[in-house]
Order: C-alpha cells, then structure tokens, then sequence
C-alpha cells in the first residue's frame, strides 16, 4: 500500500513543472481576464475599474452574432474537410503502407512545421494572387481568360485553415488507426460483412476516441485564427479573433476584448468537456485510450 | 542527484535567456524568466525531496539562487549606449555608425510596427529606450500618461532647420516634449495605366469599374478619414450622424474591395493585383520609383496627415547621449541622407539642396504647400471611439 502510493506521488511530481507553468501562464491570466472583463474601458485606452455588464451585453450584439456563426462554421468546415482528407492519409499510413515507410509518411505530415507559419501562408498569397503564379498559368495555358479570384474570399481562408491544420488530424487519427486490432477486422470478413461494413462497423467506432482528439485539435485553433482570415481573406470577412486582435492592438478596448476572449473560451471549455465525456464513454466501451 | 537537478536549472535559465532575446527590452520578459524558471524549479525540487531526502535548506537557497541569477540574466545594457525605438525601414545606412564615430558611443535599436507597441512598452516600464519615435496622436497620449521627458531646446541647435510650419502642433503645443522626424500623408496610390483620366478624389475608390481592384488599409480611422473627407466631415469628428454616414459609405465600397491591407499595398500596386490603393505616400513613393505609372494621390476632399516625433522617454537612462542624437539627425546633410534612403517627407528644409533631384520632384514625398490645405491631423477621440468601433465591427462582420 505505501509502496504503491509512494509511487503514485513520484509519478505525480513528474506533473509539477508543468502544473507550475500553467498556473502561472494560463490560469492566473485567465483569472486576470475575466476580472478584466467586467471594466469599461478609460476614456484613452486604459482600464477603468467600474465593474459592469456591459462589455458582455455588447458582446451580444447582432454584429458579433455574425461573427460568431461566421467563426463556428468555419472551424466547423475546416474540421470536416480536414477528417475527410486525414483518414484516408493515416488509414494508408498506419495499416496499408510499407511498415520500413511509415515513419517517413509521418516524417512527410510534420514537415511543414520546420517552416513558420507565417512565411507559408505569406507563400499560399504569392500563388493564389490574380498575377500570382496559379492565374498566371492558366490563363497562359487558356484554360480561363480572365484570372480567378482565389485570394481574399471565404474559400481561400477555408483553404489556408485546412492546410494548416491537416497534421494536427492526422497523427491522432494513425495513433488511434495503428492500434486497430486487424485481427477483428477478420473476424468481421469470416462473419460475412463486406468491406464496407466491416469499415464502418468496426473500423469507425474503435477509431473514434481519435477521431475525437482530431477534431478537438483541429476545430479549437481554428476558432481562434486571425493570421489565416487577416491575410489570406484580406480580413474582409473576419473571424472572432481578429476581433479580439483589433480591440487589443488598435482600438485598446481591453475589457471588452476580454470579454469576447472569454466567451470564446467558456466556449471551448464545455466543448471539451462535452468531447471528453463522449470519449470517455467510447473508452470504457472499447478499452482503448489516447 | 543533485548535480542533475543543477543542470536542469541551467537548462531553465538558458531557455529563459533565449526567451529574453527573442523580445528584447520587454519587462515582462523578466517576470516570464523569474516566475517561469521558479515554478520549473519548485517542481524539480519537489521531484527531487521525493527521490532522496534533500534538507529543506537546500530547496530554499536553491529558489533563492534561481530568482537572482533569474533576474541577473536580464541582459544589462552597457553605459554610454544609446538604445532607440523607432519604425523599420526609418534610418539610413550610415545614420548610426556616423554617430557612433563622432560621440565614440554605441548605438542600439529595436523595431516596432504600431504605435500601440511603444505605449505598452512604455506603460509596462523597466524598459531602458532613450529615444522613440511616436506619431502624433501617440505622442498626445504619452504626453498626458505622463511618460515622456520635457526637452532641454538649449541642445538642441539645430531645431532651427526644421520648417516651422511643422512645429507647434496641436498634439504638442510649443515642442515641449517632441520633434518632428518625419511626416507623410495618406492618400492612395493608382496605376496610370489602369485608372485614367485626371485622379483627384476619393471618390474613385468608389467606382465600380474597378470593382476588385481596389485595397484600403486595414486601419479603422483611416477609413473612416476616407470616407468623412469624401463626405466634406472633419476625420476626427464624434458626431454619431457623421460616422453612421460614412459607414454607409464604406458599407457601400465593401464590395468592391479586394482586401483590407496596411502591408504590402505598394506591392500589390506593382505587380497589377491592386490599382488603386489607400495607402501611406512613403511607401507608394517607393513603388513609384520601380515603376513610373505608379501615381500618388492627395485627394482634394482632404486626408489624414501625420507626424512621426522624437521623443525621451521619461525613465530614459541616457537623456544627454538622446538630446544629442536628436540634434545630430537634425543636421542639414544627415536629415538628407535620411530622406534619401527613407523616401518619406522631411520636416527639414535645410536638407532639401541636398536631397537627390528626383526625389524632390517626387510630388508623393514633396507635395506643394498648397496641396496640404486639406489635410489633417488624427486625434484621440476619448469615448467616442466606441461609436467608430460598432460601426467598424459592422463593416467587417458582413
């Protein structure tokens, strides 16, 4: 009994610089935010400690409704295209590919990170511009006579938050997928069900639990992105985190920028929470976890 | 044990110090390095009181050595050194190491993209700028927080050569705390061979015609600057009418725009992306020189001027070495060689015999006197802001 809860304590210690730096560097600011919140902002930009409501009953307005719908289905949207474009890419990577390759496909899935973001998606702008080198050679080759318009609309935005948050789908995706246990896959085929059946049967359900850490990963940052709406939409049609950037960086509404940080993360709160539940739930069912 | 326990605290403090040069001068890089390697250490500590029985002395003097190299690896900046704060792109090659020679000192400087960045550097304090660089109405607010040192005009000889037509701003009333450095308008750039015709007004930032070709700065008062000039409205209006109007106007031009851009709009100017550009004149300037049907605009509805000042701030460590560096780039042959390489407007007319001949005649970067009638200045508009904030939010939420 003591051996055992010596241990657990010595495993608990490992947690402790972590634990340190999150409560210093998340929730102590958090906690500061949220004080912050319920201020007004003083006359030339700074804080004025009158506590109130207001900040939240404007983050209500009809406008930030629009941003908020606008927000959500767009992470919505970059979630589901990223999914459906990672199981197939971690399906082949984790069960149909060459074990002695493997690595490298995942080695191919975490390179774009050597590179800032920020350069990359400055590149997407040089390829997708009217003059840029995508319009150039299709109205070279007279494919169109006229340049797309590729850049500064919803799809380009859509387009740059998948490429950004593709790797994030797959590696829990393979996680999940190279523990499946082929043998029941089998099982499956002995008992007559088609491939089809056998995948969606059997293959989906004990892959969910990554599933689910794919889109938590995936469909959170996408919430909060300002970089990718600001220059590859030419912020014209903004996402709740450019809001937040502007009130910060230009207009110096800090309480009512936290406010809208706030909400954005009770937000993302119960959704994990709601995600884990229904995870937790999968693994009790199946034994597995992530 | 413990030697193990030692390295991960030279390991917490070398990662703290790359921190620390990843954003220079920032005071709450100090409070990231202490706090940051303290609770690494407590965590380390208490792994460590659990593994072997280390006597709570050690844990104690442990913490204690942490905070203090913690705050000794803030790098310390030499004497006689003069750090600068100012814009990119806003010094000439041999600006520095002329000075350096002359006053046998050292001069360092960061960079900042948005007023926004001194104010909180400044507000945050501890950070050792001798000089910034503020525009006007960033200069007001500093002035009024209280954070800007008075200036000592007996050392300053050369504040003769600056035009007094640039002097005595409302922002800065009798140049107690600031002088101009620099000015430049915002109007918008255009292609000549794009957009005919004589291009005098605003109002052809509204024309339909070239519906996707056209960029605004992704800047809140400078839209509405835009649209209140074009609307005959003072740009520093707090009148609700007002910028409810020239929301209407800006709604209206929504459509037409290809982005909102304050970047790289004389890039999209030169490589045919973008022909008609709101946009800060140094920067068109600039693309005028790489292609010559790139034209500048000062609208004769009005625009927005602005001021970039040199300032001391009032915890500056090195107030003299600042109020010399203030009077050196005053100098006539320095001011030129600063407008050479900058191509923005100088307040100093001693300099301009000396500025090259085609940047004179650059209307962009030497508009006539009489073309500036219209401009004007961007204040602080106190709570009013709030009215230009919905009204923005409105216009980007669509």
């Amino acid at each position: 009994m003591s051996q055992r809860h010596s241990r657990s304590s010595w495993k608990a210690a490992l947690l402790d610089p972590a634990l340190g730096w999150l409560l210093a560097f998340f929730l102590a600011p958090i906690a500061v935010m949220l004080v912050i919140s319920f201020a007004r902002r003083g006359t030339y930009g700074g804080i004025e400690w009158v506590f109130g409501v207001g900040n939240y009953v404007r983050a209500l307005a009809p406008d930030y409704l629009t941003i908020y719908v606008r927000t959500v289905l767009m992470a919505a949207a970059t979630t589901l295209i990223c999914l459906v474009m990672a199981y197939p890419a971690a399906y082949y990577i984790a069960l149909k590919a060459d074990p002695k390759w493997r690595s490298f496909y995942l080695l191919l899935a975490v390179v774009p990170f050597w590179t800032s973001f920020l350069i990359r998606t400055y590149a997407w702008i040089l390829l997708l511009r009217t003059e840029g080198l995508i319009n150039t050679m299709l109205v070279g080759m007279g494919l169109v006579s006229e340049p797309l318009k590729l850049l500064y609309c919803d799809s380009a935005v859509l387009m740059g938050l998948v490429y950004g948050e593709l790797p994030f789908m797959i590696l829990p995706l393979y996680s999940a997928l190279s523990r499946l246990d082929t043998g029941l896959l089998e099982a499956a085929e002995d008992l007559g069900a088609s491939p089809a059946q056998a995948f969606w049967t059997v293959t989906v359900p004990l892959t969910l639990p990554g599933i689910i850490v794919g889109t938590v990963f995936v469909f959170i940052p996408s919430l909060g992105a300002f970089v990718t709406p600001d220059l590859l939409g030419g912020s014209k049609s903004i996402m709740i985190g450019n809001r937040v950037q502007d009130l910060f960086a230009s207009v110096r509404d800090q309480p009512f920028g936290a406010a809208i940080s706030f909400l954005l993360t009770l937000i993302v709160l119960t959704m994990l929470v709601g995600a884990m539940r229904v995870k937790g739930r999968t693994d009790s069912l199946h034994g597995s976890t992530i | 044990m413990r030697h193990k326990i030692l390295a991960f605290i030279l390991v917490c403090l070398v990662v703290a110090r790359r921190l620390d040069f990843a954003s220079p001068g920032l005071a709450a890089t100090i409070a990231w390095i202490v706090v940051g390697a303290f609770a690494c250490v407590v965590g380390a500590l208490v792994l460590a009181r659990i593994l072997v029985r280390v006597p709570r002395w050690v844990g104690v003097c442990l913490c204690a050595l942490v905070l203090i190299l913690g705050a000794k690896s803030v790098p310390h900046r030499q004497e006689s050194k003069l750090n600068l704060y100012i814009w990119s792109a806003y010094l000439a090659p041999d600006t520095l190491p002329e000075f350096e020679k002359r006053h046998g000192v050292k001069v360092s400087f960061d960079t900042y993209d948005s007023n926004e960045a001194i104010l909180a550097k400044l507000q945050a304090g501890n950070v050792d700028y001798d000089l910034v660089v503020p525009s006007d109405y960033m200069v007001e607010i500093l002035i009024r927080e209280n954070l800007l040192a008075e200036l000592d005009k007996g050392a300053l000889k050369n504040l003769k050569n600056i035009d007094p037509a640039f002097l005595d701003k409302p922002y800065d009333p009798g140049n107690r705390y600031s002088v101009p450095y620099f000015w430049g308008t915002t109007g918008f750039g255009y292609r000549k061979d794009k957009v005919p015709g004589v291009i005098d007004s605003w109002k052809v930032l509204w024309d339909p015609k070239y519906r996707d070709r056209i960029t605004m700065l992704d800047d809140m008062r400078e839209n509405f600057s835009a649209a209140l000039h074009s609307l005959g409205y003072s740009s520093n209006t707090t009148s609700t009418a007002e910028i409810q109007q020239a929301k209407e106007l800006l709604m209206k031009q929504k459509p037409l725009l290809k982005s909102y851009n304050s970047g790289n709009f004389h890039e999209m100017l030169l490589s045919g992306d973008a022909w008609l550009v709101q946009g800060f004149n140094g920067q068109v300037a600039k693309a005028m020189k790489e292609n010559p049907n790139i034209g500048y605009c000062l609208p004769k509805e009005g625009c927005t001027i602005s001021f970039d000042n040199l300032c001391i701030p009032r915890n500056a460590p090195h107030r003299e070495l600042a109020l010399l560096f203030m009077d050196y780039v005053m100098e006539a042959e320095v001011a030129a060689k600063l407008v050479n390489a900058c191509y923005y407007s100088t307040p100093n007319r001693e300099c301009v015999p000396q500025v090259s001949a085609h940047i004179r005649e650059n209307s962009a970067i030497f508009p006539a006197r009489e073309n500036l009638a219209h401009t004007e200045l961007i204040h602080d508009v106190g709570r009013a802001v709030e009215a230009y904030d919905a009204a923005w939010t409105e216009i980007k939420s669509r």
